[in-house]
């Protein structure tokens, strides 16, 4: 009997510890599971500028919001108009939100210029950039802070133990009646039971389809993401999507009109997400076998705009890389490419390994393992000091386009040929946001790996930025077949 | 004076038993509630914004069926706008289904109406309305979850 009368008071000792351990330590977790914020880095081939644009990831809304305007070498000086306008669907009586506007002026110096604009709304936005004549709109999501029900549930049933604790003590004491205490002391049981069964799902309950990235983008999604609870659908891949281009001849080269369509339903892809720093990575090979690898701006749904610094007369072949809502990269290949003027334009002479000097730096390549029979690895030495900046989030490109038939310009054989690859150079990963350009850190060396799967001429452009200047450095590889490359072996 | 949480009774021990019972089947009803989410189906009012009109649009039933799809048209100045067409298409972008196009009928100045929307199954679907008319071209798209 003794025993069984102290058995409670040891009981209620032991919750007691355990509410007060738990609610100790129970912090609320802002942004649990739900669109974090970040920054956005979008590379945009405004006019004859090519920009980054950084849109700083918004910690209040109401509240600022940062954008750094990154120019390379060779931008013209200039004022452009900085706007930011909600876009989002909402429902209810929620605000429409109110756009701001600001005038940046881009020096010559190569560099990050700020501006300062606000949001009062969360939910999906839209940048405008306007050099007068160029508009480049970018979308992105203006994130709310969001607890996951689950974690909230816990939160909310240690508050309740914490709660109902003091009334079981105060009625325990206050109360003549044995059994009045009994029920709030029953409830802190029941409580705590649903804080820690809660507790343990946070990490269970899967997050929900993140607004802009899996699913279109509305206030309401945004600001409570697991609203649709279950009507989410599993699958958020959408189908492939097609390239129109359609070109105008400037004095200056090409001033590309671009259409995205959905391949399936043939309306307005709008759902690019930025990928690799870019909503659309456009590489066009020149007909003397230069590149262009550029980023058009978006100027509506599914419409893009980009001008091609080339006059060369001959074809011009169009890729495109993008990356819908829902996932997945998907290469583009326009099948028309296009022309400028009705004449052809000879092969530039391209070398293969060795020394170059390209835009003021010297590049050494050095390519290893050129067959089919396994990987083939492309080196280049940019400089001598770690000052490559992460071009589109990385410190290097290639491009690769072959096999190259002969007695054509390039263009035409770079439009006929059967691959077309685009590799990469990471930049280390390392704790917090994704370095800009203004970190001049990396390199000197690149490495770059592909594998080859027919034999033949190929071209690959190795790209790397240094001093705010994108060197181009093309390479020419000829890759051997499977059978001559053991033939060459057992020589 | 007796002790509190002295249960050494047959039927106390029952009570907070049952009474802890009780609760914890309550918190497991609420739990279940949170994790399957909103139920949804219910009538959806959306309202987005076009370069030159606003556009509410309102769903009778977003659920997998048929549905009425009530839509106002508003001009910059606020006032109701009647653009010379307007057209309503419902797609699933997933599949890349364009599952109608319809146009609906005027019911009032600025107000359209669309009986009978087929939607076949739950899932995404976006409802694009396009307006045309003396002031220009819009293109206005509502995302929408739609129950199974």
């Amino acid at each position: 009997m003794r025993n069984q009368r102290h058995t409670p008071l040891a009981r209620f000792s032991a919750v007691l510890c355990v509410v007060v351990a738990l609610l100790s330590g129970a912090a609320p977790a802002w942004a649990d599971g739900g669109p974090a914020g970040q920054d956005v880095h979008v590379a945009q081939t405004l006019g004859t500028r090519e920009l980054t644009v950084v849109v700083r990831a918004v910690e209040v809304v109401p509240g600022p919001l940062r954008v750094n305007v990154i120019t390379h070498a060779g931008t013209p000086a200039g004022g452009i108009r900085l706007s930011a306008a909600p876009t989002g669907v909402r429902s209810g009586d929620d605000a429409a939100g109110s756009p701001s506007e600001t005038r940046l002026d881009l020096g010559a110096e190569p560099g990050s210029y700020d501006a300062d604009l606000a949001v009062d709304v969360v939910g999906p936005w839209e940048l405008v950039l306007d050099d007068g004549e160029h508009t480049g709109r970018i979308p992105f999501v203006v994130p709310a802070p969001v607890v996951s029900p689950v974690q909230s549930l816990s939160q909310n049933g240690f508050l309740a133990a914490g709660v109902l604790l003091v009334l079981a003590i105060a009625t325990a004491v206050l109360s003549r009646r044995a059994w009045v205490p009994l029920i709030p002391a029953a409830g802190v049981v029941a409580a705590i039971a649903v804080g820690a069964v809660g507790a343990l799902l946070t990490g269970l309950v899967p997050p929900p389809p993140r607004p802009g990235v899996e699913l279109d983008a509305t206030v309401d999604n945004v600001r409570d993401p697991y609203a649709g609870g279950a009507l989410a659908p599993q699958d958020f891949s959408r189908p492939p999507a097609t390239l129109v281009v359609a070109a105008r001849q400037v004095p200056t080269g090409a001033d590309l009109a671009l259409t995205v369509t959905d391949g399936s339903s043939g309306a307005p892809a709008d759902d690019l997400l930025v990928h690799d720093s870019a909503l659309v990575h456009l590489v066009v090979v020149t007909p003397s076998g230069g590149l262009r690898h550029l980023h058009p701006a978006r100027t509506g749904p599914g419409t893009y705009r980009v001008l091609v610094d080339s006059t060369e007369q001959g074809h011009y072949a169009v890729s495109a890389e993008i990356a819908r809502r829902g996932g997945g990269v998907q290469l583009l290949r326009s099948a028309t490419g296009f022309d400028l003027g009705t004449d052809t334009t000879a092969p530039a002479p391209v070398a293969g390994d060795g020394p170059r000097r390209i835009g003021g730096t010297d590049v050494v390549v050095r390519t290893e393992g050129l067959d089919t029979a396994g990987a083939t690895t492309v080196h280049a030495r940019f400089g001598t000091g770690n000052d490559l900046q992460p071009w589109l989030g990385m410190v290097g490109h290639m491009i690769v386009v072959g096999p190259l038939r002969g007695g054509q310009d390039v263009g035409r054989a770079a439009q006929d040929a059967p691959v077309w690859g685009h590799v990469h150079h990471m930049v280390p990963t390392g704790p917090g946001d994704q370095p800009d350009e203004t970190v001049a850190a990396y390199g000197p060396d690149t490495t770059f790996t592909h594998h080859f799967s027919l034999p033949g001429r190929y071209l690959v452009w190795l790209q790397a930025e240094r001093h705010y200047s994108v060197l181009t450095v093309p390479v020419e590889l000829t890759i051997t077949g499977r059978e001559d490359a053991e033939r060459e072996e057992g020589r | 004076m007796r002790a509190p949480f002295v249960t050494n009774r047959k039927h106390d021990r029952r009570f907070v038993l049952g009474l802890v019972g009780l609760l914890c089947l309550v918190a497991a009803g609420a739990l279940a509630v949170v994790l399957a989410g909103a139920a949804g189906g219910g009538p959806a009012t959306l309202r987005a914004g076009g370069a030159r009109h606003a556009v509410n649009l309102t769903v009778a039933a977003a659920r997998a069926g048929t549905t009425a799809v009530d839509l106002t048209v508003t001009g910059a100045d606020g006032r109701p706008s009647t653009p010379d067409e307007i057209e309503l298409e419902v797609l699933m972008p997933q599949m890349g289904h364009v599952l109608s196009t319809v146009r609906p009928s005027a019911t009032s100045p600025g107000a359209y109406r669309a009986e009978a929307v087929s939607l076949p199954m739950g899932g995404q679907y976006e409802f694009t309305v396009r307006l045309s008319g003396p002031d220009g071209d819009d293109r206005v798209v509502f995302p929408l979850l739609v129950s199974g």
